[in-house]
């Protein structure tokens, strides 16, 4: 199956997000618990970590890049192989991930 | 206005000094200069500056409310501290030169409060010249914990330090030096755009009816259509609302929990008071209620009695052409836009400055240390530094502390290790 990691309205319906650091790079492996990317607002920096575990297919995204919200960052597939849909917002299941905000 | 207790006489006196008599201080006569800050706030509580007795009878004072009394409008004018006030900001305002020069720009600031994700290494930040072409190397020391730093990166608008937290034993502490190219930007009376003319959609960010304290407002919208009545230009508009901002509101501190939560900036036409940041935004949001493009920049003065952080507007009054206009100007000309020499000092004008941030994308950003949600800053001179801590509410706890020096090193065109090179 095939997941997207996507910016949650919960941090705030007009907020941009930039891309500080990805953690990953696309056919890593991803580990329940593995920190997937850091995310920056004016005021904070948001801490992206995987909830469950698979392997990142595709980023949307590089460091420096913005985000708003309900927007793919990226795919991440449960099994290696799985063909990938077409566009970006192609409808997909969610990954499950925290927004660790400090 | 609400009034928050929580700074000592003496917090609130140094204050006074760094506003009214910093060049005495810095002269050689603290002392003198700490005499006449210590009458003047006698004289403001004989007014009726509201204090309050704390633990162990200890007199509290809000310093905004102090700051407040001195700039205000009713000011007198043989009061020394309001006169002395206004030639302090003045002196300030004119010794910067317009040509560009090279300065060297020293920071150290100590971080109290922080928090990282478990296992992950701790983000600071601190300044940097947005303009990479502006700047040279920047010298970065991280003084606590020592031998803690993890990695370091340098962007626009910032250094970023990233620390191993098992290091860290108290207050994080780095010291910055920078060299920098500033000079003045004024209006170059390039043909403007006229009003309702539609933005190119590269201005997106500009336009935005949210950022920051800036909100829709149908208080400032009909504002801006007053000011745009018979307007032809973003020129013209821009010039009529400065001249409206700098003659209704006063420029004073303003504690964020009393902005309307809904309506901040409309909340100022009713107070009617606004600092540097809050001035900026009222006038970014009239211009963009008209589409006209307008941000606040933000970074510091290098007033020799001011070097401190500061916020202005700049305008796009034409195709590139990105103009400053700074309600700081308030305090140059106490609020009379007709004063004939002071009273458009920064309209279309801003003297040479270290410009860290533009909004809402260009940003140091607080990394691990994010602002507590209600703060106050104080001001005061340590040596040869001067020094601006931001503290939490209710508590005033510590939570950063910058001391900034400056140097001015000469005329200069060129960034270190820029200098056009012979043979």
């Amino acid at each position: 199956m095939i997941r997207r990691l996507l910016i949650p309205l919960q941090l705030g319906e007009d907020v941009e997000v930039r891309v500080l650091l990805w953690y990953k790079v696309e056919g890593d492996p991803i580990a329940d618990g593995d920190a997937l990317v850091e995310l920056e607002t004016d005021k904070a920096i948001i801490l992206v970590t995987a909830k469950q575990a698979g392997t990142l297919r595709r980023c949307f995204t590089a460091a420096g890049d913005w985000l708003k919200v309900g927007q793919v960052a990226a795919w991440v597939s449960d099994e290696a192989g799985e063909p990938l849909p077409a566009e970006r917002t192609a409808p997909a299941e969610e990954l499950l991930a925290t927004f660790e905000t400090t | 206005m609400s009034f928050l207790f929580v700074a000592s006489p003496d917090d609130v006196i140094e204050q006074i000094v760094v506003q009214c008599w910093l060049f005495e201080a810095r002269g050689g006569d603290h002392p003198g200069a700490r005499a006449r800050a210590e009458r003047t706030l006698e004289r403001l509580l004989s007014r009726g500056l509201p204090s309050r007795v704390g633990a162990h009878g200890r007199l509290l004072l809000d310093p905004y409310a102090a700051n407040n009394a001195i700039k205000s409008r009713a000011g007198e004018p043989g009061d020394e501290a309001w006169a002395d006030w206004q030639k302090t900001t003045r002196r300030n305002a004119v010794s910067l030169p317009g040509a560009p020069h090279l300065y060297r720009f020293t920071m150290r600031r100590e971080w109290h409060s922080f928090a990282a994700a478990p296992g992950r290494p701790l983000v600071f930040r601190l300044p940097l010249p947005l303009r990479e072409a502006q700047r040279g190397a920047a010298e970065l020391r991280l003084l606590e914990p020592s031998g803690g730093l993890v990695d370091r990166r340098d962007g626009p608008g910032r250094v970023e330090l990233r620390v191993d937290p098992s290091a860290v034993r108290g207050p994080v502490v780095a010291e910055l030096v920078v060299p920098f190219v500033g000079g003045e930007v004024r209006d170059g009376k390039e043909p403007s755009t006229p009003l309702g003319e539609d933005p190119d959609p590269s201005d997106e960010p500009w336009l935005r009816d949210r950022e920051g304290v800036i909100a829709p407002s149908r208080a400032v919208a009909a504002l801006a259509a007053e000011l745009a009545a018979g307007r032809r230009t973003a020129r013209d508009l821009v010039h009529a609302a400065w001249d409206w901002l700098i003659s209704t509101l006063r420029f004073g501190d303003v504690h964020r929990g009393d902005l309307d939560p809904v309506d901040p900036l409309g909340g100022l036409l009713r107070a009617p008071l606004a600092d540097c940041m809050l001035g900026s935004s009222l006038l970014v949001g009239i211009c963009r209620s008209l589409r006209v493009p307008a941000r606040v920049a933000s970074g510091f003065l290098l007033h020799p009695a001011n070097l401190g952080p500061h916020s202005w507007a700049e305008v796009k009054l034409a195709p590139g052409c990105w103009v400053p206009f700074d309600f700081g100007s308030w305090c140059y000309c106490a609020g009379d836009p007709s004063d004939p020499e002071w009273g458009h000092f920064f309209r279309g004008r801003a003297d040479a400055r270290f410009v860290a941030e533009v909004a809402p994308r260009e940003y140091t950003g607080w990394g691990n240390a994010p602002p507590p949600e209600r703060w106050f800053r104080l001001e005061r001179l340590r040596g040869d530094l001067i020094e601006h801590t931001l503290h939490a509410l209710p508590d005033g706890a510590l939570v950063r502390r910058d001391q900034l020096g400056l140097q001015n090193l000469g005329p200069s065109g060129h960034v270190p290790g820029d200098e056009p090179r012979s043979g």
